[in-house]
């Protein structure tokens, strides 16, 4: 039992125990971090700000902790100039005694595309502060927080300049970040959280054969796509088509939802810089080898066709037209079979 | 002039070396055809897949369809120029169109069927539903062809129709495949195998050659032509 509570006072960061030491402590770092021009020139001839805001920290979910909590490599003041990069898992590893929450998508970060490229050693690839943010860090579902749904494509943007601007323009971009409506997908919606894998991955959320089923789990549902205007189920009508079933069957040549209407700037068909907009067609068909030539005749009819309604014009009454031509005859052909079969039994019978 | 009077059992040649090699070319192609393209049809379904993993998978469906194709097609130009330019192609093709008697047969067959008519009607070389198997199966095919080539060469076809003739076609090979399949693997292979008194095969489409039996039951009018009014020796209804 002595050994236990030993173990657990090791464990507990030492303003845990003492929050009174704690304020002293930020008050000694406050000297100089809590001045707004204190600032650094860096080898590069950068200027970094070294100003820490007490307001952002307090107003935390951090708040309790002292500097040193996180910045453990600081032993005397005034510091060393270079300390280590901030080890968010000090804290945040499974069954923490401080309950710092820990969720099993963490670990998805290690074999992230993310977090192959920061064991690699590459200093861009990001870690924890670089999307959660250092100071100011609140919980996901607090507007301030930098993973907040609307937040998150700016946090994404800080690394990912051109997919911000294509996703700000589109209409998934300004439904969450000029209306507000968080039902709109922000990166993390299709890409994934803490396990984004490249595209070029077929486990990836967005791989060519998992898109349908990415897109599907908004646009999969009509109630979803009139909400929307969207006249017809995208996903339904894809899947049938030669383009879905090739990538149900694994294809990932054949066109997928993005391989038409772009990953980020997805405009609606009306738009003229939308990439389904009928003038554009032929350029987004004969794309990347699909359709090599392709021309106006590409637009001249529906896309996302499904035979059996009305609104697919000549295409809906052709088939109604074989539908019935098939049933009838199959049916004639049927009868005949019965009527040949009995008279046969009958007359066998008699006869005999 | 009337040959001499055949034997019950005596075997005649409906169908030359030739006639044959030709239906069983259609049979290999369209059985082929029929099982890579329900495959892509019913993808989805059990039966879908598993003709789709005897079929080597997706892309190799396609190519065994693509390679079936030419078979189709090749043999639509070999029997094209057969009925055109043979001697004897010709005279099957005069004997295939339909005629005003085929009208009054199919009507004496149905009152056969209803129990009004005691004798079956008689039939000449080819009678009405073999007519129709035939005109089925040759401008099926010939239908098939067509918008499979379309469907094949998209990117050809595309440059000259617009995307809604593309998605005609479409359709219109689909339900055509269905149509076939229903008109020759079970219509046709019932009234030709699997009927009373053919079951369990009818060897014509080996060996070409009938009884005279049969020819005077089910061809009574060819019969008469080329051997007169008595039935073949031995002969009991």
């Amino acid at each position: 039992m002595k050994r236990w509570l030993l173990l657990l006072l090791l464990l507990l960061p030492a303003s845990a125990l003492a929050q009174g030491s704690a304020f002293s402590e930020v008050r000694q770092c406050n000297i100089c971090h809590g001045k707004r021009e204190f600032k650094k020139v860096m080898p590069d001839g950068t200027v970094r700000s070294l100003f820490v805001d007490q307001e952002e920290l307090a107003a935390s979910v951090h708040a309790k902790w002292a500097c040193v909590d996180c910045h453990a490599d600081i032993r005397v003041i005034p510091h060393p100039p270079r300390l280590e990069k901030v080890n968010c898992q000090r804290c945040h590893f499974p069954g923490n005694p401080v309950g710092a929450p820990e969720e099993v998508n963490y670990r998805g970060y290690e074999e992230s595309v993310h977090g192959r490229l920061h064991r690699a050693g590459n200093p861009k690839a990001p870690v924890c502060q670089d999307c959660h943010g250092t100071h100011g860090i609140h919980k996901e579902d607090d507007p301030r927080s930098r993973v907040f749904k609307s937040n998150v494509p700016v946090t994404c943007g800080r690394c990912h300049q051109p997919v911000l601007a294509d996703y700000a323009r589109s209409v998934h971009g300004r439904s969450l970040l000029e209306r507000h409506n968080l039902e709109a997908p922000s990166c993390s919606d299709c890409h994934g959280e803490h396990e984004i894998l490249p595209p070029k991955e077929t486990a990836s959320e967005v791989s060519a054969t998992s898109i349908p089923e990415t897109c599907g789990r908004c646009h999969a549902s009509m109630e979803f796509n009139t909400k929307y205007e969207i006249p017809i189920n995208p996903v339904k009508t894809f899947k049938h088509s030669f383009h879905g079933i090739a990538n149900e069957l694994g294809s990932s040549k054949v066109a997928n939802c993005a391989s038409c209407h772009t990953a980020h700037l997805v405009l609606p068909p009306s738009d003229p810089d939308s990439s389904v907009y009928p003038a554009n067609i032929p350029k987004t068909c004969g794309k990347a080898g699909c359709h090599p030539g392709a021309n106006a005749n590409y637009a001249k009819g529906r896309f996302h066709l499904d035979p059996s309604r009305r609104d697919a014009g000549v295409v809906y009454w052709v088939a109604l037209f074989f539908k019935w031509l098939t049933i009838s005859t199959l049916a004639a052909l049927g009868l005949h079979i019965l009527l040949d079969l009995v008279t046969k039994l009958r007359r066998a019978k008699h006869g005999a | 002039m009337a040959r001499q009077r055949p034997h019950k059992d005596e075997l005649l040649e409906r169908f030359t070396l030739q006639e044959r090699l030709q239906h069983w070319l259609l049979l290999l192609s369209l059985t082929v055809l029929a099982l890579t393209g329900f495959a892509l049809f019913a993808h989805g379904t059990w039966i879908g897949r598993v003709l789709l993993r005897l079929e080597g998978g997706m892309a190799a469906r396609g190519t065994l369809h693509r390679i079936f194709a030419v078979v189709l097609m090749v043999l639509a130009v070999w029997h094209l120029g057969y009925v055109l330019f043979s001697a004897r192609g010709r005279e099957q093709l005069r004997a295939l169109v339909f005629r005003k008697e085929d009208a009054v047969a199919f009507r004496q067959l149905l009152a056969y069927y209803l129990g009004k008519r005691r004798e079956l009607p008689e039939f000449g070389r080819f009678t009405p539903m073999q007519k129709l198997q035939y005109w089925g199966a040759g401008l099926g095919s010939l239908l098939m062809i067509a918008t499979g080539l379309v469907l094949w060469f998209h990117t050809k076809a595309m440059a000259v129709v617009p995307k809604w003739f593309f998605d005609v076609t479409n359709i219109v090979h689909g339900y055509e495949g269905l149509l076939l399949f229903g008109l020759l693997f079970v219509w046709h292979v019932y009234i030709v195998h699997l009927s009373p008194g053919h079951l369990p095969i009818n060897r014509a489409f080996w060996s070409g050659k009938i009884t005279a039996g049969e020819l005077y039951r089910e061809h009574r009018l060819e019969y008469r032509e080329l051997f007169g009014d008595l039935p073949p020796e031995g002969y009991e209804e």
